[in-house]
């Protein structure tokens, strides 16, 4: 099923979490919605679940195969949707939690009990837990119950499947663990799906596509290869891994670095810019035959002990440049402390040097709270709940 | 080797616990435990049949029958307000919430007597309603409608203010989950809320139906006093009290005593309940 | 302004639910408290002021706010000391103890009276060796402060017991390790944390103390002027058929209990809100 969403802007009291959202998630696909905190991506999650109401605006819908479904509530969307401290009902077995969703439904269309029993081992033989039917969430570990509210979601036959934070609360290994079974379902069963999160490791390892999104606003929708090569704005260069910045100015159709820094640039509007380079896009050299592109910089801290060579840079200006190296090109240049070496990055992306960011941040809050006496203030609080 | 557990926090050297210990034990025996003991010394002083007798006399019958047929009526009424408020209030965020729980717990804040008071005001030979009420010969002051409503009024906040930290504390996500997996708002209370706030709502429940067979102040200003029709137990133990019947009065204070008893047992009980579940 | 009544929920039977709330609230507590204060207005200012400036209704007013405060003064005391008793120390039969605390919240106030008189009386169970010592405690004020005491000590306990009990340990090895000595922890940093709950506990005591009637009337002695306190009056009031004196010595006592609970929500939420830093 595709799931478009046409001018979808939220807003909390004063405070916009969604800013004018237009996307088309594709039929089987796994989506990652991926955003630092506050960026809106469970919000707009909720939205497609129905859990959240979109601010009222004509033209704004929700289409499911192109299908309005705007105004259907939440339990006629048929969206299988995993809370992201899993919810499950606590008082109920496993086996119950699963034949939840088939036990409520009208008696014409309830699934007999042999029925309801056959399908809810089917869905735990799926997720490995068909030995635990009869426990309590309470007595099973967070990777079980992750899987619990999977088979949970899964036993009404969603059309389409959406995930907060689905691995938030796990720890590291069992993460992996489930990042790939997951991985690994979805491509069993071809179901359109959609995840939260906010680990950039787990949205490019697990997705077909990645939505980027901050503030409110989509910053790019593509593959994971597209948004981490072509990244298309500053925030998802940064946000997708380490960076480091050089800020500089454009002179004559060319941008000009401190150090001997010089590239051909076709942007003329904005003299500043800032030139990103990722810790692995540097060559070392012990030395070059001509200065072009190329700046001078001290070893300052090498840390060998990992699959690359993570070496801490300082330059003349006193920054600190990150460089990562395979063990390989390591072993062909070694450096030791201290040592002066050419710097020269490999690969960059250049960008404008955006002021009005910081603007824009401040702009999402339309109104900000006046100052009040102690007492109307209290009064308000009172009122308000804190 | 015999290891030792290392005890964390603040240690007071010995001297200091033992006060401590000391000076609590002393204080409540001193100020909680004896009066109790004297309800029952005094009750059965002159043994178990003049207590029965006290007990058997047809007042005090009919006093214990009143008390459980306010408490019959006024608990339910609460229990069911106490569920409503509870959803309302803790299941959705909206402006004025927190002035509503205030009001809701305006009964704990009011004098006992001021709470018979106002149901005089209201239905008395001078209040609002009083002369309408007389004309149709419909009483409710010095009556049992007088000391219903005056009992409903103080056991008014007990289930709501237990359910209502209790579900706002919960959150509503289980509840969520319900929905998207097509439940109604029924299905979703019936099979996920209730369950899930059973034992505070007994606990609630248990509070209230304590107060309201003993509520002594309020029920007192309504009631009039008239033996065998509008005495409750509490009533008719102050009543033979001031005869000087202390035995009788001692006889029927033990009954309600009792019902304290019972009331902790089943707290403590629930209590247990509830602390097992949440951390298993 | 986007401000919006109420935020939107999935939930269904808020209308409902809400709607039923408010009648019940309504028509239960509202109503009637309604009509208090508009019978009371009825006498205007200079008739309640009349009443109320009575000396034997100021008498009433001063015992019972004086007894009050000297029996929420002991609670708050006593009661941190049986708080940190239930909670610091381990022994068996904790949990009974525990629940003992609760009784006065559990037993009729009719009975706790009756036998709180039986007790203290110049004939009872510790009445009789405190006569001989010269002291006497039922009807007097002594009598009243005890039965306030006892109707008063729950609610310190209770609610200082789980702020003892959330305090974190590493506060007070932290305040060790940097060299305090146990009595400056307890007093620099044990009760400066658990002060918001203290100053609520004496509150609610406090204001219970002030309304309670049934365990005082009994040890209380009844004497116009000397050991009679307000909410006594107003019963006596009312059977002298005099409705609006009632209402005025009733409407006396709650603006000031409401006065000095608002006092005490402000001084709680403000130190409160120095350990939040909200």
């Amino acid at each position: 099923m595709t799931i478009t969403l046409e001018n979808i802007s939220k807003t909390f009291n004063n405070f916009k979490a969604l800013d004018n959202i237009n996307l088309n998630f594709e039929d089987g696909k796994l989506t990652a919605l991926l955003g630092p905190s506050g960026s809106g991506k469970t919000t707009l999650l909720r939205i497609v679940a129905g859990l959240e109401l979109p601010d009222q605006k004509e033209n704004s819908k929700i289409l499911f195969n192109g299908i309005n479904v705007t105004d259907n509530a939440v339990g006629k969307r048929q969206v299988g949707f995993v809370f992201q401290h899993y919810a499950l009902f606590r008082h109920l077995s496993v086996f119950e939690n699963v034949a939840f969703g088939l036990k409520v439904k009208k008696s014409i269309d309830r699934p007999s009990k042999q029925e309801i029993h056959d399908q809810v081992f089917e869905l735990l033989r799926m997720v490995q837990l068909d030995t635990m039917a009869h426990r309590l969430p309470s007595q099973l570990s967070g990777g079980q119950r992750q899987r619990v509210a999977l088979a949970r979601a899964l036993a009404i036959k969603p059309k389409v499947l959406l995930l907060d934070e689905p691995f938030g609360s796990l720890d590291a290994k069992v993460r992996a663990e489930l990042r790939r079974w997951l991985r690994k379902l979805h491509d069993d069963l071809h179901i359109t799906s959609i995840f939260v999160t906010h680990d950039q490791e787990e949205a490019l390892e697990v997705s077909d596509k990645i939505i980027v999104m901050n503030q409110g606003c989509i910053e790019q929708v593509g593959t994971p290869n597209e948004v981490f090569h072509k990244p298309a704005t500053e925030f998802v260069m940064q946000f997708l891994g380490d960076v480091n910045v050089f800020h500089g100015r454009i002179d004559e159709n060319q941008a000009i670095y401190s150090g001997n820094l010089n590239y051909i640039n076709n942007i003329s509007e904005n003299p500043n810019v800032k030139l990103l380079v990722r810790p692995h896009d540097f060559d070392v050299l012990l030395k070059v035959e001509n200065e072009k592109n190329v700046f001078t910089a001290k070893a300052h801290r090498i840390l060998t002990a990992g699959a690359f060579v993570k070496i801490e840079f300082i330059d003349k200006l006193n920054r600190l440049i990150l460089v990562h190296l395979s063990h390989d090109n390591y072993r062909k240049t070694p450096v030791n402390h201290g040592d002066e070496v050419f710097l020269c990055p490999r690969e960059h992306q250049l960008y404008k040097n955006k002021e009005k960011k910081v603007k824009e941040q401040d702009n999402r809050f339309v109104k900000r709270p006046k100052k009040r006496t102690l007492i109307k203030n209290f009064i308000f609080k009172y009122l308000k709940k804190s | 080797m015999r290891s030792k557990e290392l005890k964390r926090g603040l240690q007071p050297p010995l001297i200091v616990n033992i006060i401590i210990s000391t000076v609590s034990i002393i204080f409540l025996a001193l100020f909680l435990v004896l009066p109790l003991v004297v309800v029952f010394g005094e009750a059965f002083r002159q043994g178990v049949s003049v207590w029965w007798g006290s007990i058997a006399e047809e007042e005090s019958l009919s006093a214990l029958r009143l008390t459980l047929f306010v408490a019959a009526i006024a608990v339910p009424l609460n229990l069911f307000f106490g569920i409503a408020a509870s959803w309302a209030l803790a299941k959705f965020d909206f402006w004025g919430r927190n002035l509503i729980i205030t009001l809701i717990d305006l009964p704990f804040a009011i004098s006992p007597i001021i709470s018979g008071l106002i149901f005089i005001l209201l239905f008395g030979i001078n209040g609002w309603i009083g002369p309408w009420l007389i004309k149709h010969n419909i009483q409710i002051i010095f009556a049992v409608p007088g000391i219903v409503l005056a009992t409903i009024f103080v056991t008014f906040p007990f289930v709501a203010r237990e359910l209502i930290p209790l579900m706002t504390e919960q959150g509503s996500e289980e509840e969520q989950a319900a929905l998207t997996l097509g439940a109604n708002g029924w299905q979703t209370f019936l099979r996920i809320t209730l369950p899930n706030i059973k034992w505070g709502l007994l606990y609630g429940v248990i509070l209230c139906n304590a107060r309201a067979m003993g509520e002594f102040g309020a029920v007192s200003v309504v009631s009039g006093h008239i033996r065998g029709e509008t005495n409750t137990l509490p009533l008719q133990a102050e009543i033979l009290y001031n005869e000087y019947n202390f035995t009788a009065a001692f006889a029927v204070a033990s009954l309600l005593a009792f019902l304290a008893l019972v009331t902790l047992a089943l707290k403590f009980f629930v209590e247990w309940k509830s602390n097992k579940l949440e951390t298993v | 302004m986007n401000l919006k009544f109420k935020k939107y929920s999935v939930l269904p039977g808020f209308g409902l639910t809400l709607g039923y709330t408010l009648f019940y609230l309504g028509f239960i507590v509202l109503l009637p408290l309604a009509a208090l204060i508009i019978r009371g207005s009825e006498l205007g200012w200079s008739g309640f002021w009349q009443v109320i400036s009575d000396p034997r209704v100021l008498a009433s007013y001063k015992l019972t706010f004086g007894t009050a405060l000297a029996a929420a003064i002991i609670n708050t005391f006593f009661g941190l000391i049986v708080a940190w008793f239930l909670t610091r120390t381990h022994f068996p039969g904790k949990r009974f103890i525990d629940s003992i605390v609760d009784l006065p919240f559990a037993l009729p106030t009719a009975v706790s009276g009756i036998a709180l008189t039986a007790v203290y009386a110049p004939t009872g169970w510790i009445g009789k060796p405190l006569m001989d010592a010269g002291i006497k405690v039922a009807f007097t004020p002594i009598g009243i402060t005890i039965a306030m005491i006892f109707i008063g000590l729950p609610f310190v306990v209770r609610t200082v017991q789980p702020a003892l009990e959330e305090l974190e340990l590493e506060l007070e090895e932290v305040a060790i390790s940097l060299g305090a000595s146990q009595w400056t922890t307890l007093v620099k940093v044990i009760l400066p944390m658990i002060l918001p709950s203290l100053i609520t506990g004496f509150a609610l005591s406090f204001a219970r103390a002030i309304g309670e009637y049934g365990s005082v009337v009994f040890i209380a002695g009844n004497m116009p002027m000397r050991t009679e306190i307000s909410s006594l009056l107003i019963i006596t009031k009312l059977e002298q058929y005099d409705f609006l004196g009632a209402t005025a010595i009733a409407l006396g006592m709650l603006i000031m209990s409401f006065l000095l609970l608002f006092v005490v929500n402000l001084l709680q939420s403000w130190s409160s809100s120095r350990l939040k830093g909200v």
